[in-house]
């Protein structure tokens, strides 16, 4: 028995040794690296380095750029998990109803997701700063007439409506998969003892999809908190600075400003954070789908 | 040069080679630090407004603004005869930057213990004489050109505007000559300096001989090498800089006839001595050339008006020193 065991975990050990070695080499060791430097001055090239403790965890609680790019980020993942998932599901509902335009609209509505995010990023800013306008010129529609991106508020829900635009069609792919194996003869047979069609869906197909919803909650959370391509492509932060994302914030932190120290500190402050949202969803979800 | 202390664990002296007298020596101070001759700047560049000098001549401006009435009535006249006078783009640090070191430039040379007051936190941006005319000049721009849309005016677009001809001014710099040159190889354009007071005897064109400089790694195994080449360089810099690069060395002795019209106009500018030396932005704090963006664009859009715009740039001017 042992030496099976043994031999068992001798091909374990190959099959995910060489992962598990890129792993090691490229996320973890930086990881450690970078640990250590956060707890340094190090500016990304001074050979002069010197170890200041938790001077620069302090610093990051009082960097209001900082805060203020968690209060947008957090914002934006809220409104883009709750907008991607009610019309993720609602297009899944619609297509499972086997249309005979189906393969046709899924095609459609799943399109937007194999344009890369920076791609999107410069064709939306082309439109809202240069298209939109002239139209709005055209025909005389006033909303259109500004410039969407000059106004926080109205850059904040133009981002939000881009990155739904976006990211929409996967979570609708995923709805749908998961209705799909929703037993059809379940929901006859309520139909038959005189439920209707809300009543169907609240207590039959939800729950029976509880899985499809922990997924989709789970990417778009985390794609949320770690956005960093439409604020740098579409915005580069702006207008004054309101949609910095905190990806982008360390970013910037690091690499324009040359503050490597503080900016791998705020990276895993983030990371901690990231970490333990994403434990609370999962556990969450996980509980109920039993 | 803040850069240059960042880097001088790993630089060689420069001090002791041949060519060092061949180089000017307001580049020879930009790349020393301590005594030592730790960079060797190869280019001098200049930050002003782009003119097209064409369509100067359609609205009938026969003389370039010296002072900033004379600005706003030469945006009067395009502005009449249909023309787009200006086309800033803030969207990225960089142009703001170049903006506000304007203000540093003037305010160095007319009272330069104001500035002083403001590395030691004694003053604020507000304490500047030369604040007010900075946000009229400011206003020139953006009201005479894209307004609040200059936030969001990428610099690629206004390359291919001003190389059309649909602007007439555009705050930039000799480095742009080629990019603009490439768009639209007849271009009749010129460099004149940003001239922020009433008295045309203290605008001057911010001229910088230490953007782009070379360095040589002290421990190299190719010590011999580098140094060699860094003197072949100098030599044929009218060569390598002036005919293939349109760059201006701060070199004596290079023939620079052959560059596009903004580096002779800077030349001019230099030789009636009528250049600041750097563009003012030289002892910032690092980090503080990003930070600006944001309180700068907030203006710009109307959030904030100029005091408040003045106070949130002094903050995070602070915040950077230390």
């Amino acid at each position: 028995m042992k030496d099976k065991k043994v031999k068992d975990n001798i091909i374990y050990f190959i099959f995910t040794g060489g992962a598990m070695a890129v792993f090691l080499c490229f996320v973890i060791y930086p990881m450690l690296i970078g640990l250590r430097n956060s707890f340094t001055d190090y500016d990304g090239i001074s050979l002069n380095v010197n170890w200041v403790g938790l001077k620069n965890y302090i610093a990051v609680f009082q960097n209001k750029d900082f805060l203020s790019s968690i209060s947008f980020t957090v914002r934006y993942t809220i409104v883009t998990i709750i907008l991607s998932n009610v019309i993720g599901l609602a297009l899944a509902l619609a297509l499972n109803m086997k249309l005979k335009t189906q393969s046709i609209l899924r095609a459609a509505f799943f399109t937007p997701m194999m344009i890369g995010a920076v791609t999107v990023g410069f064709l939306w800013r082309f439109i809202f700063t240069n298209f939109f306008p002239y139209l709005g010129n055209l025909f005389g529609i006033e909303m259109l007439k500004n410039n969407i991106l000059t106004n926080a508020t109205s850059t904040f829900w133009g981002i939000c409506f881009i990155e739904v635009w976006h990211g929409v069609g996967y979570m609708m792919l995923i709805y749908l998969a998961g209705l799909q194996s929703v037993p059809a003869d379940v929901l006859e047979s309520a139909a038959i003892d005189g439920t209707n069609s809300w009543q169907r869906f609240r207590h039959i197909t939800l729950p029976l999809i509880r899985s499809s919803c922990t997924i989709c909650m789970f990417l778009t959370l985390v794609n949320g908190l770690k956005v960093f391509d439409l604020p740098y492509s579409l915005t580069s932060g702006g207008p004054y600075g309101s949609t910095q994302s905190i990806a982008y914030n360390i970013y910037m932190e690091a690499f324009s400003r040359s503050n490597y120290s503080l900016a791998t500190a705020e990276s895993f402050v983030f990371c901690i954070i990231v970490g333990i949202v994403a434990l609370i969803q999962t556990k969450v979800m996980n509980g109920e789908e039993d | 040069m803040d850069t240059l202390s960042e880097w001088k664990d790993y630089l060689y002296d420069l001090s002791d080679e041949s060519w060092v007298d061949v180089v000017y020596d307001s580049a020879k101070t930009a790349g020393t630090l301590d005594g030592q001759l730790l960079a060797l700047p190869y280019s001098s560049e200049a930050c002003g407004i782009i003119y097209n000098k064409d369509l100067f001549e359609q609205a009938g401006i026969t003389e370039i603004p010296d002072t900033l009435t004379e600005l706003e009535e030469a945006c009067k006249k395009l502005e009449d005869a249909g023309i787009q006078a200006f086309g800033e783009t803030y969207m990225v640090y960089g142009f703001a930057m170049h903006a506000l070191s304007a203000e540093f430039a003037y305010e160095l040379e007319l009272n330069p213990d104001v500035v002083e007051g403001l590395y030691n936190k004694e003053n604020s941006l507000n304490d500047f004489s030369i604040t007010e005319n900075w946000y009229k000049y400011i206003d020139l721009t953006l009201d005479y050109g894209l307004g609040k849309n200059s936030i969001t005016y990428s610099a690629d677009d206004q390359i291919a505007d001003f190389a059309a001809g649909k602007i007439a001014m555009i705050k930039q710099g000799t480095w742009l000559a080629d990019s603009i040159l490439k768009t639209n190889p007849d271009i009749n354009f010129g460099l004149m300096a940003i001239p922020l007071t009433d008295n045309e005897e203290e605008t001057k064109l911010m001229v910088s001989s230490a953007t782009n400089v070379l360095c040589v790694y002290k421990d190299s195994e190719n010590l011999d090498a580098a140094l060699y080449f860094i003197q072949w360089f100098v030599e044929n810099a009218e060569t390598y800089l002036v005919e293939l690069g349109d760059i201006a060395p701060p070199f004596e002795g290079v023939d620079t006839s052959s560059l596009s019209a903004l580096n002779q106009d800077m030349n001019q500018y230099i030789s009636d001595n009528k250049a600041f030396d750097g563009f003012g932005m030289e002892d910032w704090p690092t980090g503080f050339t990003e930070d600006l963006l944001a309180p700068i664009q907030a203006y710009c859009a109307g959030q904030a008006d100029a005091e408040a715009t003045n106070e949130a740039l002094t903050e995070k001017f602070y915040t950077r020193l230390d």
